[in-house]
């Protein structure tokens, strides 16, 4: 019972910790301290990920992630020396638009969740990994590869793009 | 009461563990200083206590009384976050590590390993993807050329042969046919042909090679330490610091030395166990921690020993060295394990 | 649990595009992009969660994958854009309309 609730009270701590590290993101106007603010978003995803059973997934959006994808962001960063973003200046539609798109959002999702009631239930959810990997590699086998595909190809894009002669 | 006994147990498990790698960190800077005067033919410091002993003492005393500089130019917040986003994932690893065997201590079974993970493996993957920002952040923030240099070569070596050890890490996995730890060493526990112990440093030789010089890249030791090349960059990444903030790059890059180590021991030379001993009880139990403690004293002295012979690679030799020679050999290994597992070797 | 998880994704969704638009910041842009990417991430493992299937689970996986895929393309675009525009503001890259 008390490991129960200690679960619980660390689960709630990392749903509010995600919520302040999303709003610093959005509100932070330096880049490094937005991407700081997004690794931590990531990271307690990732232990949210862990409280909803889904451990293998948790453990790859932390490696892929904050180890591969926000280095990259942060590599950017560091190599162009971005100065944090002066205020005024945004497109005026934008600035009116951007907030109320912001409250219609969360109004919206939030009502239509109340209005299909979803139950808050108890349940005991842990992924077999030879189930989940046979179901990779059987069912959804074409989408796998498909990505695979896309990451080749992106990275070879990526070296197109950025290097100055080719 | 009796539900508070296991956060307890866990709790002095915490302790006593930190508490040993500091205390095996400290040991090794006076390792290091007395084994490179050894190899060069030297005393080494030998004022302060038995055989100078106390030096770590000594040294940690000083680094307390230095006066901390802060650069003008530094990213305050960044720079004082720096040091801790190093120095906890090196510690953070040994949350996963087995040291021993199962024991009994005044009715309690009592597990020497803090957490038994079921992707152990993985969690030690997302750590050391994780330490690459201490550096880069260390680097960027001090608001200094050299640093900025030192973090740019650290974290695309970090990266560069994160990919290696990752491969030969699977190369494992798919030989044990497990994520975790526990069971990576129990599945090395056998003996084959009744005389070769079933470790995987003998099945799994290329993966073994390469990831051993993949740690040696990762923790920034000769011949890979670029990112604090003296002679080229000064200190590298933490050129700019000072006082206890630069001793906790100190004791982060020992604390993963000996992770490093202690890894190496647990997934190519079977962790705790010992050949044809059965491991049982209490007596098994510390039998089996100081067999874990001398495979990975020998790595640490590896570390030790191959820091002051070598010399240092030139960074394009070291960046070739990492795709166009480990990254095809542990494709390679991979390769070859997994034939071996489909033909049921 | 469930609940909370779903809230948490509205959110964070919502936050995200608000940092889409909201900034002129290429880079700011992008990590509003990927703030939108990780809560169909949360949305997705919790609907898994709550439905008892596992398969949401492999969606996430895919989604990783993209994810890495578009921030490679995405951050080299910016590189070349930033080279030869000599800055991160999208107002600089009206240009490319023409």
């Amino acid at each position: 019972m008390g490991e129960l609730m200690t679960a619980n009270v660390l689960f709630y701590i990392f749903l509010i910790l995600t919520l302040l590290f999303g709003l610093f993101v959005a509100l932070f106007r330096s880049p490094l301290y937005s991407l700081l603010s997004l690794l931590g978003v990531v990271s307690c995803l990732s232990v949210l990920f862990y409280f909803y059973g889904a451990t293998f997934i948790s453990f790859i959006q932390l490696i892929v992630y904050a180890g591969g994808i926000l280095v990259l962001f942060l590599f950017v960063i560091m190599l162009l020396k971005l100065q944090p973003e002066e205020r005024g200046g945004e497109h005026p539609l934008f600035k009116v638009l951007a907030p109320i798109l912001f409250f219609a959002f969360t109004t919206a999702g939030i009502s239509i969740l109340f209005v299909h009631r979803i139950k808050p239930v108890e349940y005991k959810f842990y992924v077999e990994m030879d189930e989940f990997s046979y179901k990779l590699f059987t069912d959804y086998g074409l989408p796998f590869e498909a990505i695979t595909l896309l990451l080749l190809a992106s990275a070879v894009g990526a070296f197109i793009i950025a290097k100055r002669k080719i | 009461m009796t539900a508070l006994i296991p956060f307890i147990v866990i709790l002095i498990k915490i302790g006593v563990v930190i508490g040993g790698v500091l205390t095996v960190v400290a040991f090794m800077t006076w390792v290091e200083r007395r084994g490179s005067a050894l190899i060069q033919d030297r005393l080494g410091p030998n004022r302060v206590g038995p055989f100078g002993l106390l030096q770590p003492v000594a040294d940690g005393l000083k680094f307390l009384f230095k006066e901390e500089i802060i650069p003008l130019e530094a990213d305050k917040i960044i720079y004082h976050m720096a040091p801790l986003m190093i120095f906890t994932p090196a510690l953070a690893i040994f949350a996963v590590i087995p040291f021993s065997t199962p024991f009994e201590i005044f009715g309690l079974k009592i597990e020497p390993l803090i957490s038994d993970l079921n992707f152990g493996i993985l969690y030690i993957i997302a750590l050391s993807g994780i330490s690459v920002y201490g550096i880069v952040l260390a680097g960027f923030s001090s608001g200094s050329k050299y640093p900025l240099i030192g973090a740019l070569r650290s974290s695309a070596q970090l990266i560069s042969y994160e990919i290696p050890m990752s491969l030969s890490i699977l190369s494992v996995l798919i030989a044990s046919d497990t994520f975790s730890l526990k069971g990576i060493i129990s599945a090395q526990s056998s003996v084959n042909y009744g005389f070769i112990p079933n470790w995987f440093v003998f099945s799994q030789f290329i993966g073994f090679f390469v990831f051993l010089i993949a740690m040696f890249a990762e923790t920034n030791r000769i011949p890979f330490d670029l990112p604090e090349a003296e002679a080229e960059l000064v200190a590298g990444y933490h050129t700019e610091y000072s006082s206890m903030k630069f001793a906790l790059f100190f004791l982060g890059e020992y604390a993963h030395m000996i992770s490093a180590s202690a890894l190496i021991t647990v997934l190519y030379f079977g962790g705790h166990t010992i050949p044809f001993v059965n491991l049982s009880g209490f007596g098994g139990a510390i039998l089996g921690f100081i067999s874990f403690s001398l495979k990975t004293g020998f790595f640490l002295w590896l570390f030790v020993w191959v820091r002051w012979t070598l010399p240092r690679f030139r960074y394009d030799q070291l960046m070739a060295l990492g795709w166009k020679f480990l990254f095809p050999l542990s494709i390679l290994n991979f390769v070859i394990t997994i034939f071996f597992k489909w033909v049921n070797l | 649990m469930i609940l909370e998880g779903l809230i948490l994704s509205i959110f964070l969704f919502a936050l995200g595009t608000f940092t889409f638009l909201y900034r002129r910041n290429l880079i700011l842009m992008f990590l509003g992009i990927e703030l939108m990417l990780n809560s169909a991430n949360l949305a997705f493992v919790v609907f898994s969660a709550k439905n008892n299937n596992y398969e949401g689970l492999l969606f996430v996986l895919f989604s990783i994958g993209i994810a890495a895929a578009e921030a490679a393309v995405g951050l080299a675009i910016f590189i070349s854009a930033y080279r030869s525009f000599k800055s991160a503001y999208i107002d600089y890259f009206k240009i490319l309309r023409f």
